[in-house]
């Protein structure tokens, strides 16, 4: 088994919380189980700068970077390559791997792995149109970075269609491997549910994209149909106070409990105590909310939108159009569902909980993204000429700036070395994950002879 | 207005295709579709249905294995038990699915990909005569300005004195107020209820306020230089240009691209008001600028209210008063001014027309939806 040093980079990590941040997490702790190295680079948050160790032994260099807007740093092209080409060499990094398009990092690492000869992958972990103006903006630049990328990666096969016009890429040069959840984190507990009530429970952030406009539109609206519905909805956002309003107007407080933002380590504890699940998101490349829902056994209800019909199978999810009506219908139905599913043995949490943790397993993921790894290894380096007609192709006017600037970072490429050579920067000492293993074992042993 | 809906795949990607794609057999792709779609209508009911998660959930799908190595678990495949010869020869259809382990790689293209796209579903044609007559908005504030600064040049060199504009400017006026009445009357607009009382009340203490502070706008810039004053106005008719109210029939206020345009213009009169050399002239012109500016628009969208031929009738009008103005200052820019308006009318049109060629507009599944919520509790 062949073990390459990967470097992941992207500007979404933890301590901040989203989807992105947990797979670059997940995904290198699974790759390091198969024998790979894995270091992730960052920008600092806050006090956390510099070099840490995640369980594991999975290195994160957090690098001080000015952020521009939520939590993307300031696009600088050049500036970051001496501390990108230190790492890089560092850690004898062979593969370097961005993450999501937001990320400036993730294209300036990208930009500068190119430089150094390194091979690229690249991971679109969400969806964009074409017709506004941040859009347009973007996809010219992921235009730039993927021209001259080995492999793409996207969540769903909605997100590849969508990543391939945005980039104009060949389809073959896309795999699509979905995003997982940790399934035993996710179990269900017929305990914790109240019997008296049929409980939806909504959890996503409470902003425009997610669809809390027909949230609240469509809350009144079962609360008046059903008289056993009630609603649990967690999270935070600028549209809370959209609910609120709606609440006291129904006068449904005894209804309709909102939690405010729930921690990670806390979801599994809210979806228990529901029977539904209700997503209304506007769009969605791949939306982990609804398999962690359906891990721990909940029935779910959902927009059809973006990647949400691959997701999960039909006998889980009831989809509705993104329309207060269609909504309503939806979950109307599946409150009648709920009565019967002590008859279906098919319909069991339990069953539903097996059949989720089958279906995605982060193992799973790590071993297809390795797959990928494998393939373009040992592709061939192209000649700077070549990387420079493929960027040239980008555009009438954005393909002479590509050019111009992949030509300077080149150069830079090429002033760096002669500054520091690159036989003169210091090698990391390599993580020994086997003695790590060896001594949490022991540990985890011990404490059972304690107890 | 027609809408083409079409349904076709981007040329690119059509072109670049190759290998996996194009060997897939078209009955394929039609039968896959039809499944999808037979798929979908069946959702909504497919809630409780166990016939149809057999063949989706595959029990022995733990491990994701290579496109060589599939054993093939599925139900179908359990019931037909043939030997594996058969099943590598009837390879399973690709199904736009992450929740089944399939017998394709990661990279595979199926037929159907980008099957869901579409191309310039909201793609408007447009009837030229309809789009000539509704550049009569357009060319209308074009040539208000021009008279503007032509009655300006007038007042600068002497040629016209401050009390003619004024009477001038006041009898106009008056007869727009008088046509705005009968129009309110015979359009029924919201604005029928006009207290006279309290808008002759208003008219009389503003004309008195910008009575008193005429001397004070007169001198306003006296230690600028002219040229400077002339190139911001310049900038300021341009941003009054480019903001202008042209698509809202809005008729009784002023909203926020509107205003930027309104302040542009004033701030324009007053600089120019500046240069004028007696109190009475500043007065005149700014009270020209305000009607011209502020109430003239309102009246020119009564107009095409009533319909489009009266107001292509003024837009006409005013195009002949601005070039005759502007013959006796500069016959270049007359002239210029005329053929500038014959472009917008008729040029303008034909090359919107023409451009609708270049229109690619794609949507698909990954557009963000709009919601659509009607409120019917609020």
């Amino acid at each position: 088994m062949r073990s390459l040093s990967i470097c992941m980079v992207s500007d979404f990590f933890y301590p901040s919380m989203g989807g992105v941040e947990s797979h670059l997490y997940n995904n290198s702790q699974c790759l390091m189980q198969r024998g790979h190295k894995v270091v992730i680079v960052t920008h600092a948050y806050g006090q956390r700068r510099g070099v840490r160790y995640l369980a594991g032994g999975l290195k994160v260099y957090y690098i001080p970077a000015q952020i521009v807007y939520s939590n993307a740093s300031l696009p600088t092209f050049f500036c970051t390559f001496p501390i990108f080409r230190q790492i890089f060499i560092r850690e004898q990094v062979e593969i370097v791997h961005g993450h999501q398009a937001f990320s400036t990092f993730c294209h300036e690492a990208i930009l500068h792995a190119r430089s150094m000869g390194l091979k690229t992958v690249f991971t679109d972990h969400s969806l964009l149109g074409f017709g506004d103006a941040s859009g347009i903006f973007i996809n010219k630049l992921l235009k730039f970075t993927l021209s001259d990328v080995h492999h793409a990666i996207c969540v769903s096969h909605t997100s590849k269609e969508n990543t391939v016009l945005r980039a104009a890429l060949e389809p073959q040069q896309v795999s699509v491997i979905p995003n997982a959840i940790i399934a035993e984190q996710f179990e269900p507990d017929s305990t914790a549910r109240d019997p008296r009530w049929i409980t939806v429970v909504v959890l996503s952030r409470l902003v425009y994209r997610k669809g809390v406009d027909l949230l609240v539109a469509a809350v009144p609206r079962i609360c008046a149909q059903h008289a056993r519905v009630r609603f649990v909805i967690g999270g935070d956002g600028p549209k809370r106070i959209d609910l609120e309003q709606m609440r006291e107007q129904h006068q449904l407080q005894d209804r309709v409990e909102l939690l405010g933002s729930v921690a990670a380590s806390d979801v599994r504890s809210v979806l228990v105590r529901g029977d539904i699940f209700l997503n209304t998101s506007l769009t969605e490349a791949f939306c982990i909310a609804i398999v962690e829902a359906a891990s721990c056994g909940l029935l779910v209800v959902s927009t059809r939108v973006g990647g949400i019909p691959e997701v999960l199978p039909r006998h889980m999810v009831t989809f509705a159009a993104p329309e207060e009506d269609a909504v309503v219908e939806a979950l109307s139905e599946t409150v009648g569902l709920v009565g019967t599913r002590e008859q279906h043995a098919e319909l069991a949490p339990v069953h539903f909980h097996r059949q989720v943790k089958r279906m995605y397993s982060w193992h799973n993921v790590a071993e297809r993204t390795e797959r990928v790894y494998l393939k373009i290894a040992d592709a061939p380096e192209p000649p700077l000429i070549e990387r420079l007609r493929r960027y040239y192709g980008c555009g009438l006017v954005a393909g002479k700036l590509f050019c111009l600037v992949a030509a300077v970072d080149f150069l830079i490429g090429v002033v760096l070395a002669w500054l520091w050579p690159s036989e003169r920067i210091e090698i990391a000492q390599g993580f020994d994950y086997a003695r790590y293993r060896a001594e949490i074992g022991r540990g985890e042993d011990q404490e059972k002879e304690a107890h | 207005m027609k809408i083409v809906p079409t349904r076709i795949g981007v040329p690119f990607l059509s072109r670049r295709r190759d290998g996996n794609a194009a060997a897939s057999p078209s009955a394929h792709v039609v039968r896959d579709a039809a499944h999808n779609d037979g798929e979908r209508s069946s959702s909504s009911s497919s809630g409780a249905n166990s016939s149809t998660l057999a063949p989706e959930v595959s029990p022995g799908g733990g491990q994701t294995r290579e496109p060589g190595a599939f054993t093939g678990t599925s139900a179908s495949a359990l019931a037909n038990v043939s030997g594996r010869s058969e099943e590598a020869r009837t390879r399973r259809p690709w199904r736009k699915l992450l929740y089944i382990k399939q017998e394709y790689p990661d990279d595979y293209v199926d037929g159907t990909f980008l099957m869901e796209l579409q191309k310039n579903t909201n793609v408007r044609m447009y009837d030229y005569p309809i789009v000539v007559m509704q550049t009569a908005v357009v060319t209308q504030h074009i040539s208000s300005i021009m008279v503007f600064i032509a009655v300006f040049i007038n007042l600068y060199r002497g040629s016209l004195a401050g009390h003619v504009l004024l009477w001038f400017s006041s009898i106009l006026t008056v007869l727009g107020f008088v046509f705005w009445d009968i129009l309110s009357l015979y359009l029924h607009t919201p604005e029928r209820r006009i207290v006279r009382f309290n808008l002759i009340k208003g008219c009389v203490l503003f004309a008195l306020l910008l009575f008193g502070l005429s001397p004070i706008l007169r001198t306003l810039t006296e230690d600028t230089s002219s040229d400077t004053i002339w190139a911001m106005t310049v900038i300021f008719f341009c941003v009054n240009l480019a903001f202008h109210d042209y698509s809202t029939g809005n008729l009784t206020n002023i909203r926020f691209p509107g205003s930027v345009s309104l302040n542009a213009a004033i701030l324009a009169s007053v600089l120019l008001a500046s240069q004028l050399d007696s109190n009475l002239s500043v007065f005149a012109f700014l009270a020209f600028a305000l009607e011209w500016f502020g109430l003239f628009p309102i009246s020119r969208r009564y107009l095409r209210r009533v319909s489009a031929a009266a107001s292509m009738t003024m837009a006409v009008l005013l195009a002949l008063v601005a070039a005759v103005m502007f013959m006796y200052i500069s016959r270049v820019v007359a002239l210029l001014h005329l053929s500038c308006t014959l472009f917008v009318t008729f040029g303008c049109p034909l090359w919107l027309i023409w451009v609708q060629r270049y229109k690619n507009e794609i949507h698909g599944p990954w557009d963000e939806a709009r919601p659509i919520v009607h409120h019917y509790y609020s």
